[in-house]
């Protein structure tokens, strides 16, 4: 073994596990890598300074500005209001509420703790309000805001995108139908928890209820629309993805502003706050990674995996039960963005080599790190959900385990199944 | 102290961040008009590149780092919280200093062998004194931020 896979084995993980942040720990390992291997340490802090210096990057922080805008502007509320009227009338129907609000929010942010953080707020004391076990309430939202990663427009996957070499449109097509997947299962997994928990209380009757299901579409038609634009805006070759999300932006602004006039300065500032503090804290993590990607790759690593994957199987699909059981261990301690990051230079070379669709593999990544979301001991949503509920990690741990077996289920189906992951960037690309 | 270099950052921050969305919007209007505006496309990667490195070191003023720390809790127990922060720290100012120090280098490299923007004609090695003062902020941040709230996301977007 050479000193620099030497440093990468040992160094970096322990930097890690000791708590130091994510960058610094990558960035310190990536030059100690650099001077074993003897070149000249400008080469790393170019290679740094070349991690974002990539025009797709640029729709991270504006997709992020772009979903506090929404979030300040007040239009979760809407929505879960359109939901709530589709729904309130079945017995147990706030846990479907709270999935069906969650897959529509994370189709404006991106987000998945975002999209806890914003549906939890509003959904988690409500059904509280209504009888239903704060444990389930909490699960149920932390499980929801998962489908940020894989329902697009997603930042993992632009992420993803980039270090795979492949287009951000493909992978955010080859996400929407696993994400309808995905959002169906929940749904069913929520009637079904609510209904065994003996959680299943009266139907909802709240506010506006009088209101026809019509008139709170209309109410929140420039909500409702915003999906459509970046989605559409991007399969009709109107906009590239980096140009979608500033045109999200200004969308964003004009609508917050001045339809739903929630949006003054103060909010503005705190929208623009938060989106310099969630972009510092990733971006720089992208950065440093670029020299820890460089490190990997002269040192042949992925190939060396591969030469020793070869020798279990040639099966692709054994190497992805193995990938898929690997990803769920690491997703246990290891955050969503970094886990992509470190990995998928390591991963996406081992996968071509046996034959394995890129855009195939982003997806079943895409669903590891939902399920790395809700695992402990690191499973982010887990603490966002407990942080709104007031309900131990433990105790909402017990009644997640449902979700996380129709989570697996669908990472199962979309292994085995490519088709069910790229039909749709097939189908896109033939129309172009 | 704090004070004033949170300002400093969010005010650059807000500058950065508004410009390269400035910049983008322009562009998809100037091609909507088949107006040659193809030094937006450089100026926003600019202003990114500049936001990314400002805002991260604001970051790490507010104490919004993304960390795993399995260990820390544990070796913070066996061996107290103070000494596991001191040797953190020691660690971060130790990366600044090496960005600090490098990207320095970098600027110097760039002022003989200067390597130039297609379109604005911008020496790109300058954008390396950006990072020369993200670094310094976050060292000083590091150094000063004892006061502010801890605040530490453990998760991306």
């Amino acid at each position: 073994m050479t000193d620099v896979q030497l440093v990468l084995i040992i160094v970096l993980p322990l930097l890690l596990l000791l708590g130091v942040p994510i960058y610094a720990a990558i960035g310190l390992t990536g030059f100690a890598a650099t001077w074993f291997l003897g070149a000249d340490l400008v080469f790393a802090a170019q290679s740094i300074f070349n991690g974002v210096d990539n025009f797709a990057l640029l729709a991270i922080p504006a997709f992020i500005l772009a979903g506090n805008i929404m979030e300040k502007g007040g239009l979760t509320h809407d929505i879960i209001r359109i939901f709530r009227r589709m729904f309130g009338h079945i017995p147990g129907s706030l846990g479907i509420v709270t999935i069906l609000s969650c897959m529509f929010f994370a189709a404006i942010s991106g987000s998945g703790p975002g999209t806890v953080a914003a549906i939890g707020s509003i959904m988690i004391p409500s059904m509280v309000r209504y009888g239903y076990p704060a444990p389930y309430a909490a699960s149920v939202t932390a499980t929801g805001g998962t489908l940020g990663i894989l329902i697009p427009p997603s930042n993992p996957m632009i992420i993803y995108a980039i270090i795979a070499n492949v287009s951000i449109a493909d992978v955010f097509a080859a996400g929407l139908l696993p994400g309808l997947l995905m959002g169906t299962v929940l749904v069913g997994t929520a009637y079904i928890t609510a209904k065994r928990s003996g959680a299943v209380v009266s139907p909802v009757h709240e506010e506006n209820e009088s209101e026809s299901l019509a008139s709170l579409i209309w109410q929140a038609k420039f909500a409702l629309f915003l999906p459509v634009l970046i989605l559409g805006g991007i399969y009709s070759g109107l906009f590239t993805p980096v140009e979608a999300s500033v045109v999200a932006v200004l969308y964003a602004l004009i609508v917050a502003r001045f339809v739903y006039r929630r949006l003054d300065l103060p909010a503005l500032h705190q929208a623009f706050e938060l989106t310099h503090r969630i972009s510092g804290a990733l971006m720089i993590v992208v950065a440093c990674s670029a020299l820890l990607a460089k490190a990997i790759t002269l040192e042949t690593i992925p190939q060396q995996i591969s030469a020793a994957m070869a020798g279990i199987s040639t099966d692709p699909l054994m190497i992805l039960l193995w990938i898929n059981i690997f990803l769920i261990l690491v997703g246990t301690f290891m955050e969503t963005m970094s886990a992509i990051i470190i990995l998928a230079p390591i991963l996406v070379p081992l996968v071509t080599a046996f034959g394995i669709n890129p855009i195939h593999f982003g997806i079943i990544l895409m669903i590891n790190t939902q399920i790395a979301f809700l695992t402990p001991p690191l499973g982010v949503n887990l603490f966002v959900a407990s942080q709104i509920s007031q309900v131990p990690v433990e105790r909402i741990v017990r009644s997640i385990l449902p979700f996380l077996l129709a989570l697996l289920g669908v990472l199962a189906l979309v292994t085995l199944f490519p088709q069910i992951s790229l039909a749709l960037p097939e189908l896109l690309r033939s129309l172009r | 102290m704090h004070s004033l270099l949170r300002r400093t950052q969010l005010t650059l921050c807000h500058l950065l961040l508004a410009g390269m969305v400035l910049a983008l919007l322009l562009q998809i209007i100037g091609r909507s008009f088949n107006a040659g505006m193809e030094w937006t496309e450089e100026l926003s990667r600019f202003a990114f590149i500049s936001f990314v490195f400002i805002s991260a070191s604001y970051s790490t003023l507010m104490k919004s780092e993304l960390k795993i720390g399995v260990l820390y809790a544990y070796l913070s127990r066996l061996i107290g919280a103070r000494p596991m922060e001191r040797l953190i720290t020691a660690l971060l100012l130790v990366f600044d200093v090496l960005m600090i120090v490098y990207c320095f280098q970098n600027v110097l490299d760039g002022i003989k062998y200067p390597s130039v923007s297609p379109v604005l004609g911008f020496n790109t090695n300058y954008l390396f004194v950006v990072l020369v003062i993200a670094f310094v902020l976050s060292a000083l941040s590091r150094l000063w931020a004892g006061n502010a709230k801890g605040n530490a996301v453990e998760e991306s977007p």
